[in-house]
């Protein structure tokens, strides 16, 4: 049963209604900013640590620290300098851990396009939905699930890599990519990206290429320059390039394979003695950079945690700021109810009965503000963590 | 029925702040059971020795008996309790809460004291309500009465503790002849059914002649 004092506040507030829904609401809009951003650091804190724990180490060439974690981890951004494959064959010699390289070049419908072996697979324990397969050959593709939702993409469905210099004819070309399995969905990075073989990755970075047989007499309206002993082509008219039965065996790369760049190297260990072996072996090669991804992420969010002192600090101003505004409404209310107040006080009301319902008056409007804050920043943060925003 | 209230005022001395003169009433008797008027020009503190009778204010020297209660030298907590459980009170302005319906507004005596309204105090108002003329409008909101049934909801609303004592200021005062008189008539006979004391600040001489007595506040018994 409602106590006789909550009724009267509550027909009250129902009487003014206008007033008290515009209060709930400011107190709402002012609620729901500092409780959605603790909920939304909670939330990529969770994920930034789950997916740094499940890769303790993480190496690439020297330079930023915080760019090739982010790199290497969560598929973002650039490094500097790339390290070559032989770092990671050496790794596999050192026996008791496995290489698993990454070479991050390019993008599927701005999806990253990670170039990777299929130990990739089992070191995040990733799972192929249905009967897909992890590319066997030159220009297949496994495209994470979140990828295949977006995009609308299945198993036997084609698609090119994104043109990194549109207006550069001598550049390379977009590759035609054929998907052969969707993984299933992670929560993790992986269900945004697209994943190549290396070779693959490299040839659409331009380290390898193939070779179009051109009949001069039947394509002779790309012809630009026909000598006895060369013919030159118009390389502006391929808008991509599909690799097929006829011309995969062309496809070949220059120079020494131990040479051809990786941009990370994650180090995948059986236990902790492994683990501490490779990282004690790596750091002995100053060529190198080597990352334990827990230490880093933490310094990277304690950074991130000074930038949500000033916001909290703000958020603290804005809530003074309306418990002073919320004083003076609540004085010129009494002032506007003067007659009311005076009524109760003549009928008999105990002492303290008006200051009572004014509190209980004030303290469902905040309750129920806080409520709708609360609300709507768990609906904000399950919207997001439901992957209908990027998380990483 | 329940038997009335005596009421005694002796030497009762009060000045307002910022006021000039003092109310002065030197004594005023009034009997359990009777029906008074009080009379007098404006400003002579008629307001005044009802707010003091009903403990709504303490005055500056004298003493007001309520019964068998010195409500003048009670604290403010049991003036408040007194005046909640023992008096029932009309004014001239009705005093109706606007956010309430005219059922919320016959129970708020007892809302005050905490308590809610049971099956009986429902009984009890669909009673008065009934006696009132104000049945069917239980469930409006004052604004959607007029004059005449607003006063009527007030009074149904002093009697819903069924008060030893009750005191109405000026409760014609915004009423039409008729209307008043109505009003009077009803306040009358339910103070009859449960035997309440009562008494009347009033401008009105038309309706003196239905009080047992009328006091004039000198102090003087005119009738």
């Amino acid at each position: 049963m409602t106590s006789p004092l909550i009724r009267l506040a509550i027909k009250s507030l129902l009487h003014h209604r206008v007033r008290s829904l515009v209060l709930v609401l400011c107190i709402a809009l002012i609620g729901v900013l500092p409780l959605a951003v603790e909920g939304f650091l909670k939330l990529y804190r969770t994920e930034l640590e789950s997916r740094s724990l499940s890769t303790p180490l993480a190496v690439g060439a020297p330079g930023s620290r915080s760019d090739l974690l982010i790199h290497a981890l969560y598929f973002r951004g650039e490094v500097e300098k790339s390290i070559p494959m032989k770092i990671a064959r050496e790794v596999a010699e050192l026996g008791r851990v496995t290489p698993v390289p990454i070479h991050l070049e390019g993008t599927v419908r701005d999806h990253p396009l990670v170039g990777t072996t299929p130990d990739y697979l089992s070191y995040r324990n990733l799972k192929l939905a249905g009967n897909g397969q992890w590319p066997q050959r030159l220009s297949e593709a496994v495209i994470g699930s979140a990828v295949a939702k977006k995009q609308g993409l299945a198993v036997g469905d084609k698609v090119p890599t994104d043109s990194e210099e549109l207006y550069d004819l001598g550049g390379g070309y977009p590759l035609v990519l054929k998907i052969r399995g969707v993984l299933e969905p992670a929560g993790t990075p992986d269900d945004e990206a697209v994943f190549v073989s290396l070779q693959t990755s490299w040839v659409v970075a331009g380290e390898g290429h193939g070779h179009i047989a051109v009949d001069p007499k039947i394509d002779f309206h790309l012809i630009m320059e026909n000598k006895s002993d060369n013919v030159t082509m118009n390389a502006a008219v391929l808008e991509a390039v599909d690799v097929t039965p006829e011309n995969e065996g062309s496809f070949h790369f220059h120079g020494d394979p131990d040479d051809l760049p990786l941009t990370a190297l994650l180090v995948d260990a059986p236990n902790n003695k492994g683990l501490t072996l490779a990282r004690s072996n790596l750091r002995r090669n100053e060529e190198l950079l080597v990352l334990d991804s827990k230490s880093e992420l933490d310094e990277l969010l304690g950074i991130v945690m000074q930038a949500k002192v000033i916001l909290d600090m703000n958020s603290l101003l804005v809530l003074l700021a309306t418990i002073i505004l919320l004083g003076l409404i609540v004085t010129l209310d009494v002032k506007v109810r003067e007659r009311e107040v005076k009524t109760l006080e003549r009928l008999g009301a105990p002492r303290g009965f008006v200051a009572r319902l004014l509190f209980t008056e004030i303290a469902i409007v905040v309750g129920m503000g806080a409520f709708l804050a609360f609300i709507t920043a768990r609906a904000a943060i399950s919207w997001v963590a439901s992957g209908s925003l990027p998380t990483f | 029925m329940n038997l009335g209230f005596k009421v005694d005022v002796t030497g009762l001395k009060h000045r307002h702040p910022g006021q000039d003169h003092p109310v002065l009433v030197e004594s005023l008797n009034i009997a359990a059971g009777e029906k008074s008027a009080i009379i007098g020009p404006s400003g002579c503190g008629k307001t005044t020795l009802l707010s003091a009778i009903a403990g709504i204010l303490v005055p500056t020297e004298g003493e007001v008996c309520v019964g068998d209660e010195t409500i003048s030298s009670l604290g403010e907590r049991e003036r408040r309790s007194f005046r909640r459980d023992k008096i029932g009170l009309v004014f001239q302005e009705f005093e109706l809460l606007e956010h309430l319906d005219i059922r919320e507004n016959a129970f708020l005596p007892l809302w005050l004291d905490g308590v809610e309204a049971g099956e009986k105090d429902h009984a009890l108002l669909e009673q008065r309500a009934s006696r009132c003329g104000i049945a069917d409008l239980l469930h409006r909101k004052p604004h959607a009465l007029s004059q005449g049934e607003r006063q009527r909801a007030a009074v149904c609303r002093a009697l819903m503790t069924t008060p030893p004592l009750i005191l109405a200021d000026e409760p014609t005062g915004s009423l039409d002849t008729g209307s008043g008189e109505a009003v009077l008539e009803l306040l009358f006979d339910e103070a009859t059914l449960t035997g309440s004391t009562v008494i009347v600040v009033t401008h009105d001489r038309s309706l003196l002649d239905r009080f047992d007595k009328v006091h004039e506040l000198s102090g003087r018994e005119v009738s």
